[in-house]
């Protein structure tokens, strides 16, 4: 039996191979068939978008296998803003080949450029199903997606979840891909569930593979402060202000970080060129007026500092310090104002009733003055560890002292002892504790000198201040977390 | 550069320059008279011209004259100029890759065809081919429709025509097509050299193929082998849409494809499966593997200008003010270094020297194709092709360096910091202090006491008023029945349950009007602090209707002392007062306020 194409025929019981007929004659070649996708690549890159559209045009007819005329088509509807075409023609491209991930995820693209995300999300999901391979670009954007749908969720429990789904997603981009736009994002949520290390070492690995790139070097810093690493946080961001592309950010944080140095003239250096380019930013004159403070150039800082609290006036921190900086300079009254805006915005700082007490004793508000005091040492008594401050307790006890109540001046001399004994003190407070101590042994006795212990307590009120510097850190970071 | 002659000479013509419409790879520089005077070869493609098909001239140019050319059977994607053997004389061979065959011309004569292996297709479509020449015509829907289930892009040419065609024209096409192979083919996308051996002059080479398949493929054109088959990643969807290779074909090479997608990857002489270094958001339109530092270049439509390392690290990136169209790489031997010419939409073309910008000149048109190296008897050309058509020949002055210039270089290099801080050393712009505000700043140091005294008088005559007022609206709506006339009259009534020291307090509201509603009530209660607690002092009502009562009720505890279980000794039967409000919403004074005299209450136990 001889069937047409059949190579072997049965004969005489064995099976021979015929010669193939092609030899003999040759197969009609197809017509010349001009595939010109990689033309119209080259032009659709070149962004010559009416000459695609031409050659499109004419080609769709007779193209064998139209899938990516439909497919540059959408993306030119996309670049020239015409997402509905773009969407429609993308469809056509996948109607004729179902299994091609890369369109999915321009469908996907688009919807996203259109604000339709969950539309997207169902896109992502789609293509993560039917995709052979971990695509980390399939994994950002369903991160991205997620990410924003939690930001947008009105239920917590639910915002919670998809955050964490989020997350993972990052993860598994990072694993994947060596996309930059996902460390940072990674870094973000890491940083947002306040897992600094976490963010930090993300971003490290970042900065292996975009090396120089000033955001994601400030963004470190940014966070090798917040777990007060500042040496660490200094280096990265020496590379970027030296690179002469820092933003306001980062010249923000690193003129932080010289002014926590003491090295004012170069913090404020940092900041003109943030006040030239930015001028209205509250934290920003909180810093100057702290600079100037330090310089010991009063009416500046003031008026720095007032500047930063027209700009916010609900800054917490900018209220202490002006107050701190006015006590400094005398002008109690406008201290006590300020205070009191400060203890409004929060009723559990200690040293906010320190001051306030001490403003008022000094203009002779004795009795509420001894109120604001007692506050104060009440709620220092409860703290514990890093955030203790034992000069509550001594500027209480020499008020006590300066007011005749030994007893309780006594009380919390020891209150300031026995808080003090492990800490670092300025010679300034000991100077003043040892006073007192001689001062409350002869008033037991009977000689009371409360002329120079009001003095003493002038002193001490000088000491306040230098509270502040330690503070700064923290102010940055919450300028940082701000930004 | 600075200030003097510029580093290009323009070639003046006297007559016109020849038109071309053409690609940076479909131009090509070939000694092919083997006469020592290298002619410039390039496909001029003809797309626009609505009457006719596309079609392609491959082009030969002695200087600017065009002196021959030839129509080719397709449009080309790249030509190239070879040796193929060492055999003296060297005679150049010119590849023409068009479609899925790479013509090769000797002496601009055809000299020999190959044509890529043809991909394994689809059981079911070979399947349908058999029968489709043998069954009747009226079952040929059915094995069509069996055809769509494969993917489109897998079937072969001749089915995917096929499934396009009318009925009518159905028979007649697979009568033709019934013996021809079923193989899918794919089209070469992409022709470049690989030398073989290290170079001296003219050194024999391969050619590196990219398919749309994917395929990468090194073709040795002495007996046709293909001597090298990767692909550029494992999965179907990379279309390759540029190439870069560096090496020799017998030692070792590196090949990096970008795709259409933006995907950059890595195949290497041991690795034909190629590895992502990179993934771009947009395509690229210009990739290169630098020779020396082995480094990559690429250009993108968000008109950056990259470098990355083979790891996939960015090593710097340029931002270009439009879109870069195509990029080159000029390799200045006497110089000992490479250039990487970007020519960018609107006519200016720049010269980079890594990250620095060394020579720049801007043309009036955008530069569509660029070619560079020896032509005619001069060692460097730079030959550009603008988007009309014209063709301009520029050559390097012999004396040209090409340094960074010494600002960009200070400005990485040196703190910047100390010179922004001289330019940029504006005074900080302190807030202005006036004159009063200074004034006022030194009267408070002094008189600080009596300005806080003075506040604290006013603060105490403003709570004083305050208190008064209170006072004054509480007392005078003292009664049960609300006196108010223009809304409607509410009368207000108390009870109070329990022995103590929980007590519950029963208030009932009763409208008295005969037709109005008694609407946005609100009842407050009000009692010392340290007698009594009361956990909610606050109650908004719903309408009252005429004659309906409203009762509610309100838990009051009175405070015990924890030591002796008795009231506070300043709780007398004068002050155990709560005193209740009936208010109406958006009405500062009260309609009713009533004071409930609260029992003693007994110890607790």
């Amino acid at each position: 039996m001889y069937e047409a194409g059949a190579e072997r025929i049965n004969c005489n019981g064995r099976i021979i191979e015929l010669p193939s007929l092609e030899v003999v004659r040759p197969a009609p070649k197809m017509p010349s068939d001009a595939n010109i996708d990689w033309l119209l690549h080259i032009y659709f890159t070149r962004r010559e978008f009416s000459r695609c559209r031409r050659l499109i045009g004419r080609e769709l007819n007779r193209h064998l296998n139209a899938e990516y005329l439909y497919f540059v088509l959408g993306l030119i509807d996309r670049e020239e803003g015409n997402h509905i075409e773009a969407l429609r023609h993308l469809q056509r491209s996948v109607e004729l080949n179902p299994k091609n991930i890369e369109t999915y995820k321009e469908i996907g693209r688009t919807l996203y450029v259109m604000g339709r995300f969950s539309q997207a999300l169902d896109v992502f999901r789609e293509a993560e199903q039917s995709s052979p391979r971990k695509d980390h670009e399939i994994y950002h954007y369903l991160g991205e997606l997620l990410y924003r749908s939690a930001t947008t969720q009105s239920q917590l429990e639910m915002a919670k979840k998809q955050q964490d789904e989020a997350r993972a997603y990052f993860e598994l981009a990072v694993q994947t891909g060596k996309k930059m736009e996902s460390h940072v994002r990674l870094a973000e949520l890491y940083r947002k569930d306040k897992q600094y290390q976490q963010a930090i070492d993300v971003l490290e690995n970042c900065l292996h593979l975009t090396p120089e790139n000033a955001e994601v070097l400030i963004e470190i810093s940014v966070l090798y402060l917040k777990i007060n690493e500042t040496q660490k946080a200094y280096d990265r961001l020496a590379e970027v202000v030296i690179e002469r592309k820092c933003s306001p950010k980062g010249l923000l944080a690193f003129g932080a970080i010289l002014q926590s140095r003491n090295d004012v003239d170069g913090a404020l250096s940092k900041y003109s060129q943030i006040a030239n380019a930015e001028p209205e930013i509250a934290e920003l004159w909180n810093n100057i007026g702290l600079c100037f403070f330090k310089k010991q150039k009063f009416i500046a800082a003031v008026s720095s500092l007032r500047k930063s609290v027209w700009l916010s006036p609900l800054n917490y921190n900018a209220l202490y310090n002006l107050s701190l900086i006015y006590i400094a300079s005398e002008q109690y009254a406008s201290a006590f104002h300020t205070l009191a805006a400060a203890i409004n915005l929060r009723k559990d700082n200690a040293e906010c009733y320190m001051l306030l007490g001490l403003c008022l004793r000094k203009l002779d508000d004795v009795d509420n003055a001894f109120v604001a005091l007692e506050r104060s040492s009440s709620m220092a008594s409860g703290q514990q560890g890093a955030g203790r401050n034992p000069l509550v307790f001594l500027n209480f006890a020499l008020f006590c002292y300066e007011t005749g109540r030994l007893a309780l001046a006594t009380e919390q001399y020891n209150r300031f002892m026995s808080q003090a004994q492990d800490l670092m003190l300025p010679t300034e407070y000991k100077f003043q504790a040892t006073k007192l101590k001689s001062l409350l042994r002869i008033s037991n006795q009977g000689n009371g000198m409360p002329l120079e212990a009001a003095e003493s307590d002038e002193a001490a009120l000088a000491t306040a201040p230098e509270l502040r510097p330690d503070e700064l850190p923290l102010e940055v970071n919450a300028v940082v977390s701000q930004n | 550069m600075a200030g003097g002659a510029p580093n290009w000479l323009h070639v003046e013509t006297e007559d016109e320059s020849p038109r071309l419409t053409t690609l940076s790879s479909c131009m090509a520089l070939s000694d092919v008279q083997c006469d020592g005077y290298i002619r410039l070869l390039a496909a001029d493609i003809s797309l626009e011209d609505e009457a006719h098909e596309p079609s392609a001239t491959l082009k030969v140019f002695r200087g600017l004259k065009l002196k021959q050319e030839q129509p080719l059977p397709g449009i080309p994607t790249a030509i190239e100029s070879l040796y193929i053997d060492e055999t003296e004389p060297k005679t150049p061979v010119i590849a023409v890759a068009i479609a899925e065959s790479v013509l090769f011309y000797r002496h601009l004569k055809p000299y020999f065809k190959y044509t890529i292996p043809a991909l394994d297709s689809d059981d079911l479509e070979l399947e349908v081919w058999r029968k489709l020449p043998v069954v009747k015509a009226d079952t040929h829907d059915a094995l069509l429709e069996s055809l769509k289930g494969i993917d489109h892009a897998k079937l072969s040419r001749k089915s995917q025509r096929l499934l396009q065609l009318t009925e009518a024209e159905r028979a007649p096409f697979i009568n033709t097509h019934r013996d021809s192979p079923v193989g899918r083919v794919g089209s070469i996308v992409i022709m470049c050299c690989i030398k073989r051996v290290s170079s001296d002059a003219n050194p024999p080479s391969h050619l590196v193929l990219a398919t749309d398949t994917g395929h990468i493929f090194i073709l040795e054109p002495q007996g046709f082998n293909l001597v090298y088959q990767g692909r550029t990643c494992s999965y179907q969807t990379a279309v390759p849409s540029l190439l870069s290779v560096q090496g020799t074909y017998e030692t070792d090479f590196c090949i990096v494809v970008a795709t259409r997608n933006g995907g950059v990857y890595l195949l290497r002489k041991s690795n034909s499966e190629g590895q992502e270094i990179f993934k771009l958001n947009t395509p690229l339109t210009g990739l290169l593997l630098l020779p020396i530092d082995q480094t990559i270049l690429a250009s993108t439509m968000d008109n950056r200008y990259q470098c990355y390392s083979k790891r996939g690290k960015l090593l710097y990136q340029v931002q270009l003010d439009s879109l870069p169209v195509c990029i080159l790489p000029l390799t200045m031997t006497h110089l000992g270094i490479t250039l990487v010419a970007v020519a960018l939409k609107g006519g200016a073309v720049k010269f980079f020297l890594q990250r620095y910008q060394v020579d720049e000149f801007v043309l009036e048109e955008t530069v569509d194709a660029m070619l560079y190296g020896r032509m005619g008897m001069e060692d460097h050309v730079l030959t550009l092709v603008t988007q009309s058509g014209q063709m301009i020949v520029k050559i390097l002055r012999r004396v040209s360096r090409f340094e960074p210039k010494a600002e960009a270089l200070a400005g990485r290099r040196l703190g910047a910091s100390d010179q922004k801080l001289t330019d940029g050393s504006t005074i900080l712009d302190k807030p202005k202090k006036s004159s009063i505000f200074v004034e006022q700043a030194a009267r408070e140091k002094q008189q600080a006491k009596a300005t806080y005294g003075s506040f604290q008088v006013e603060l105490w005559r403003l709570r004083h008023t305050a208190a008064r007022a209170t006072i004054d609206a509480i007392n005078s709506s003292e009664s049960t029945i609300s006196g108010d006339l223009t809304h409607a009259p509410v009368k207000l009534s108390a009870e109070v349950c329990g022995s103590g020291p929980a007590f519950r307090l029963y208030l009932t509201v009763q409208n008295l009007s005969t037709f109005k509603m008694a609407s946005n009530l609100m009842i407050l209660l009000h009692a010392d602090r340290r007698h009594y607690t009361i956990q909610q002092t606050l109650a908004r009502l719903p309408s009252v209707l005429p004659g309906i009562p409203l009762r509610v009720d309100f838990e009051v505890v009175a405070l015990l002392d924890p030591l002796d279980k008795l009231p506070p000794a300043s709780l007398t039967l004068d002050n155990s007062l709560i005193r209740v409000m009936l208010m109406k919403a958006g009405q500062a004074k009260p309609l009713i306020a009533a004071a409930v005299t609260m029992p003693q209450s007994e110890a607790a136990f």
